[in-house]
Formats: C-alpha cells, structure tokens, sequence
C-alpha cells in the first residue's frame, strides 16, 4: 500500500536524478519507482496538468519538409551507398559509428566532383595556408614590410584562391586536430596577402592557370 | 520484425536480406520507407531541421555500413531509431551542447500567463530535458513505443525508461506551470 513516505522517498530519488554528475539511481531504485508511478495516483501523471503538457508535445509535430525534400535526400543516401566500398570493410568505428560520414560529404558525393578525403583536404587546405605564409613572409622579407598594392605577389589571384581553400577546411575539425597550427592564422588577411582590388579574378583566369592554383591548393569548390 | 508492405511488396526482413547479399539498390526502399519517421525524430531531438537532416543521412548511411550487424532482435525502424540517437548524441556532444543526465536549470515560467501551452515555449522547455528526458518524452508521446522498447533505445531499464519518462513530463509540468499557479517544485 502506497503510504505518504514512499512518496516522499519517490521524490527523493528524482531530485537525486537532477542533483548533478550522471548518478541515475540503482536498477532497484528505478524499478521501485516505476512501480510507485504506476500505483501512486499522486505521483502518476494522470493529473490534468501532465495530460496538457502530453498534449502539448504530441502537438509540437516536427514541421517537416515537402516531399522534393525528402526525395533529394533520399537520392543523396543512395548515391553515398551506391560507392560505399562494400559492407563490412569500413570498420574505423567512433562510438559505433564510423567518421566521415556527415552529410558534408554526401554534398560532394552527390556534386559528383573530386573530392578529397577530410583529412587530406585539411591537409591541402592547412599546406596551402602555409605556403601561401611562407611566401608572404619572404616578400615581406624582401621588400621590408608589407607588400603594397603597387607590389605584384608571386602569386597574383591568390586571394580568391586562397579564401576558397580557406572555406573548404574544416575550422572546426582543425582547431581539434593534433595539426591546428598549420592553420594558426588561416585568416587570409592575417597571412598579408596583397589588396584583393589589385587581384585577377578567378573567373577570368584561364583553365590551365587553375589547374596550376588547384595543384597548389586543391580543389575548391568554385573551382569544380 | 516490423513487416510493414507501404510498397506492397517487401517486408524489411527480406530487404535486409537482399542487402546483406549485394542488392545494394533495395535498400533506397528501407531508405523511403523511414527517413521521414527518422528526420521527425532527429528535428524533435536536436531542434534543427539542418541538423536533423544531417542525423538522417548519417543515420542511413551507417545503418548500410552496419547491415550485417543487425540481428532482428528488434524491428528496423528501431534499430536504425537507436543509430540515430546516438548520431544526435554525438552531434550534441560535439558541439558542446550535451545535456546529460544531471540538472537542467529550471527555465523561466513563461510571461505569458493563462493556461494555453504555447508551442515555441513548449518546443524549448523539451529542447532543455537531459537527453534520456528528451528521448523517453518523444519516443514515447511522438512515437508511441513501449517502455520496453525505449530502453532499449536510450540504453536502460525499461524501469529506467518510464521513470524518465515520467520525470520528463513533471519538469515540463513545472516549467509550463503559469507563474500565479506555482505551487513549488515537487
């Protein structure tokens, strides 16, 4: 028979939930409590108030996209199964899941354009932020200070180039990685690169000249 | 198993079969066939249709990688339900938005008075449960799984499970509660 101190060692227990650190209470706690609710009118949540708030959130129906939404999505899984390497051999397991699998990449698998591994484009786009760096300070070196607009960079258009690298990197990924140093000033402004009024516009740039910037900075997305 | 036929044709057990053997293109039907039971749920998870979108996709993809490991203990939906909470777990983890099983801040009661739910302020009191809190309340009000079943999904008791569930509801109770009804918290 439910007595008033069941109750009130009912509450215990679930302020004792909300107490802090993660200490649910014990399988027999749990189990007596789910009991109690089930014979405790006074703690059960038949009241009118709960039957509100159950109300309330059948209510809160997720909004949810047309159907084009649903079958581009669909379309996207697929294409990232269809050149999944087969079942079983990915087996880089992160909590039971594998890594590399947000849906940034179902938007490169699905542009159907090359696209680097994570890692490697980090790579590409930490390398990049070096080199352009590097060549900055040595300019920078050579002319005492920082180039004007007047002073050609070695690489004329790299500001385009170079901030569409900028966005392909993962900051966040980066900035955990054992690595984030190579990006330690990605911002393009920081490297000192020349005023982009004084740049060459990417589009105007011929196809072999891109090949060249994509094999300094890998592919961008602008880029295809 | 759910044996569910929308298409009339296949029941999931024979798709994961047919997946399990090479027939890669069968699994779009699976993919049809809860991708928008797997977003609602993301969406009410994590609060964002972006992120939920990304849940989903995660979700099915894994859920392909993963085929050979599913037993048919439980239904599909299920299974592929617990891949995407853990997905939402680990989206919130990385982003440092984890509410865990410790104490949530008590919102404000909303401004508003009267008894009406509002649905934003409802939408984020739920949003501000402790996950277990958040999962056992959807799955259970949204999705209307057994106790049993939402354990087994959250990765406790079925004991553990109502008693979230309940404790859930009470918070909700308590925060929605206008301020001139306020009797303490319980």
């Amino acid at each position: 028979m439910r007595t008033r101190d069941d109750c009130r060692r009912f509450a215990g227990l679930l302020d004792r939930m909300d107490a802090g650190g993660h200490a649910e209470p014990s399988a027999a706690d749990l189990e007596s409590m789910a009991l109690h609710l089930e014979s405790c009118a006074v703690c059960g949540v038949a009241d009118d108030a709960s039957q509100s708030v159950i109300e309330g959130v059948r209510d809160l129906e997720a909004e949810l996209p047309g159907d084009e939404f649903f079958s581009s999505m669909a379309g996207q899984i697929m294409e990232a199964v269809r050149t999944e390497p087969g079942l079983g051999r990915e087996s880089t397991v992160r909590g039971g899941l594998r890594r590399g699998s947000r849906a940034s990449d179902f938007a490169h698998r699905s542009a159907g354009r090359r696209t680097p591994h994570p890692r490697r484009r980090r790579m590409v786009g930490g390398a990049a932020a070096l080199a352009a760096g590097l060549a900055l300070l040595v300019t920078s070196f050579l002319t005492g200070g920082r180039p004007s607009g007047q002073q050609r960079e070695p690489f004329s258009g790299s500001t385009e180039v170079a901030s569409v690298s900028v966005v392909d990197i993962d900051v966040d990924e980066l900035i955990s990685s054992d690595d984030a140093w190579l990006i330690a000033s990605y911002d393009i402004f920081d490297l000192g690169m020349v005023d982009s009024t004084d740049q060459v516009e990417v589009e105007k740039m011929s196809d072999s000249e891109l090949d060249a910037l994509e094999g300094i900075f890998g592919a961008a997305p602008s880029l295809g | 198993m759910d044996s569910s036929k929308p298409d009339g044709t296949l029941d999931d057990s024979e798709i994961v079969a047919r997946v399990r053997s090479g027939e890669r293109e069968v699994f779009g039907i699976l993919v049809e066939r809860y991708q928008k039971m797997v977003f609602a749920l993301a969406q009410r998870m994590t609060g964002s249709p972006e992120e939920a979108q990304d849940v989903v996709q995660t979700s099915f993809l894994n859920a392909f990688r993963q085929i050979g490991n599913f037993r048919g203990d439980a239904s599909f939906k299920t299974w592929v339900y617990g891949i995407a909470l853990n997905e939402c777990r680990m989206l919130h983890r990385k982003s440092g938005r984890t509410v865990a099983m410790d104490s949530v801040a008590e919102p404000a009661a909303p401004k508003t008075g009267g008894h009406a739910l509002d649905r934003l302020v409802l939408g984020k009191f739920v949003g501000r449960l402790p996950e277990k809190q958040k999962a056992a309340l959807v799955l259970r009000i949204c999705d209307d799984l057994p106790f049993r079943e939402i354990g087994e999904l959250i990765g406790t008791s079925e004991a553990s499970a109502k008693v979230n569930y309940f404790h859930a509801v009470k918070k909700l109770r308590n925060w929605v509660k206008p301020e001139n009804d306020e009797g303490g918290r319980s």
